[in-house]
């Protein structure tokens, strides 16, 4: 018994001493010092020691993206950071940031821990978007079973201009969402029924932000037309992994309801040069590729436009009749869809295929596949398997621009 | 005088903790990628060996050892079995107190560590050293020469083992080899190198 008593005495006397040494040693070691941080020279925000850039500035009303909520991988949030406050690059930044964007003190904000006052760089339109805005929902309609078209009238005064190939933040407030509830069209209930969407719930008790890719045409101006596919868990695990906050959410809106919003934000764009472009989109990768072919066949471009797009069958394929206009009304656009997966019942009789191996038969026969421009939005694995492709085809990775929706 | 260098040399190099007995492998070959963050670790893992061994040689013998509470009218008291624990307790402290160090006077050095500092906690090397201490019996100096030699020794081990695979960065290695492959056969031959510090042992 006395054992008992005195070895249990012992530990706990021992952990509780090292525990209060190291908790005084912080406070003389560490201590909690207000730090001013210095944006475009033009705005000074407060932030503690130890606290993240990336939380210090959107306490400040500035939204920096973070479409992966600061776990450093979509590498959204870059910025420029100089000053010693801001420490050496952490290893997570070193596979996300170029050797030259080191070298220019570019750095992930969700990744940099204060250590002293420093200066940041944000882009301008960043600083002037401040909290986002309130933008109304015109319509919203399915395209694909999981895929959602929704349509935001922009506030009249918002002067911020749209580049294709943007992209914009939306904010899910709070809210809670039985999908058996969910408001279907007849052509996809089947398909939800079989994969057992129907059963899933998902609530979120915070404010939640996601980026999202513009698909808005030259014709669409003084709106935002997004592409949401409702992310869905993988088959089999819809008990344990919840669905996407903020898709689920955008799921539920209807025409007249009020969205947060702000951006447009981007460095996904177009290259002002001569050379012949290739689009590669899979999903929802789509939208902000319609976004670019839509504004450079609206100038009237002469540079010759290729664009290959992966669904996995004819249920998931949408703008089909858009596009086959554009390439009936444009000799110097084509464009190829291709299924990976196609159903019996779809009589499918285009490419069968995943888009990497399309691309790679269709470009064999180009007689310079390295002079081409190449531009990916898609899922990460798509965009993995395309750059593969690209390389074996000779393709310098400096004419490969991407999207991989910042996983 | 000559007893403790022995124990030093021994500790060092005869009994060098990831070569010859092959502890701590994790972080020997996670943090060797280059010469700096390899350094970095042998400074750190000198440092916390150095001062837990003779630190958990203070609180076995003067709380946990059989015997240790003899003063207070129980001799038969045998607290050993929470060494473990109480071990570990004092290497997760200075472990903390290490970091909280480098994050204020060294910040490269903790960013290169990452999250390969908190690890430190459970670093099996780390553990041995104050096991070792235990099994076999050693003074209080004995046990910080010990402490400290086996620091030295992995941070020598470490430090070569940076070295060597910085200057394979130039290497035409075949592609299966590259990274850690090449690492686990610099680490076999350098064992085999270490081995034959085992005559020095017999010598002495």
């Amino acid at each position: 018994m006395t054992e008992i008593a005195l070895g249990t005495l012992v530990i706990v006397v021992l952990v509780l001493g090292l525990s209060t040494g190291l908790v005084v040693l912080r406070q003389r070691l560490i201590p909690a010092e207000a730090l001013d941080i210095d944006v475009n020279g033009s705005r000074h925000v407060p932030a503690q020691r130890g606290d993240k850039l990336l939380d210090a500035l959107h306490n400040a009303d500035i939204p920096i993206p973070a479409a992966c909520g600061g776990k450093g991988t979509c590498g959204l949030c870059r910025v420029t950071v100089t000053g010693e406050g801001a420490g050496e690059a952490q290893a997570t930044e070193r596979g996300v940031l170029s050797p030259k964007e080191r070298r220019d003190h570019v750095r992930l904000a969700c990744q940099t821990n204060l250590r002293g006052d420093c200066a940041v760089e944000v882009p301008e339109g960043v600083l002037s978007a401040g909290g986002g805005f309130a933008c109304t929902l015109a319509s919203t309609r399915m395209l694909a079973p999981l895929i959602r078209e929704i349509v935001l009238d922009l506030p009249k005064d918002d002067p911020t201009a749209f580049h294709a190939g943007d992209f914009m933040q939306i904010t899910a407030p709070p809210y809670m969402l039985d999908f058996a509830t969910l408001n279907l069209p007849d052509a996809f209930r089947d398909a939800w029924q079989i994969a057992g969407w129907r059963d899933m719930q998902v609530a979120s008790d915070a404010e939640v932000t996601r980026a999202y890719s513009l698909a808005s045409r030259p014709e669409d101006a003084g709106t935002a037309v997004f592409n949401i596919r409702l992310a869905v868990p993988p088959a089999g695990r819809e008990g344990d992994v919840p669905p996407g906050i903020v898709s689920s959410w955008m799921f539920t809106l209807e025409p007249g309801d009020t969205v947060m919003a702000s951006g447009p934000f981007g460095e996904f764009h177009v290259q002002p040069t001569e050379r012949e472009m290739v689009y590669v989109g899979g999903g929802v990768g789509m939208a902000p590729l319609r976004a670019m072919i839509h504004q450079e066949l609206g100038h009237g471009t002469p540079r010759r436009i290729r664009y290959f797009y992966g669904a996995r069958s004819a249920a998931d394929l949408y703008y089909t009749e858009e596009f086959e206009a554009l390439a009936h009304d444009n000799a110097n656009f084509s464009w190829t869809p291709a299924l990976s997966d196609p159903a019996p019942g779809d009589r499918w009789i285009g490419a069968t295929g995943f888009i990497h191996d399309i691309l790679r038969t269709e470009m064999a026969g180009h007689p310079a596949p390295e002079d081409c421009e190449y531009y990916l939005c898609g899922p990460p694995v798509m965009i993995s398997a395309v750059l593969a492709t690209l390389e074996r085809l000779g393709v310098a990775p400096d004419s490969i621009f991407y999207d991989d929706f910042g996983t | 005088m000559t007893g403790l260098w022995a124990l030093f040399l021994s500790a060092a190099f005869v009994d060098n903790m990831p070569l010859i007995l092959f502890l701590g492998l994790c972080t020997f070959l996670a943090l060797s990628k280059r010469p700096e963050s390899a350094i970095g670790l042998g400074i750190a893992m000198t440092g916390v060996l150095g001062v837990t061994v003779p630190l958990n040689w203070l609180i076995y013998h003067g709380l946990l050892a059989p015997g240790a509470w003899a003063w207070a009218g129980m001799p038969a008291l045998d607290l050993s079995y929470l060494a473990l624990i109480a071990f570990i307790g004092v290497i997760a402290a200075t472990v903390q107190l290490l970091e909280m160090l480098l994050d204020r006077f060294f910040p490269a050095i903790h960013a290169a560590f990452g999250v390969f500092l908190p690890l430190l906690t459970v670093q099996c090397a780390i553990l041995a050293g104050s096991l070792f201490m235990v099994d076999r019996a050693y003074t209080f100096t004995e046990s910080a020469v010990f402490g400290l030699g086996s620091g030295l020794g992995f941070a020598v081990a470490v430090g070569m083992l940076g070295a060597l695979r910085a200057r394979l960065a130039y290497a035409d290695l075949p592609a299966p080899l590259r990274g850690l492959g090449i690492a686990f056969v610099l680490t076999g031959l350098m064992s085999l190198g270490f081995a034959s510090f085992a005559q020095m042992a017999v010598s002495q």
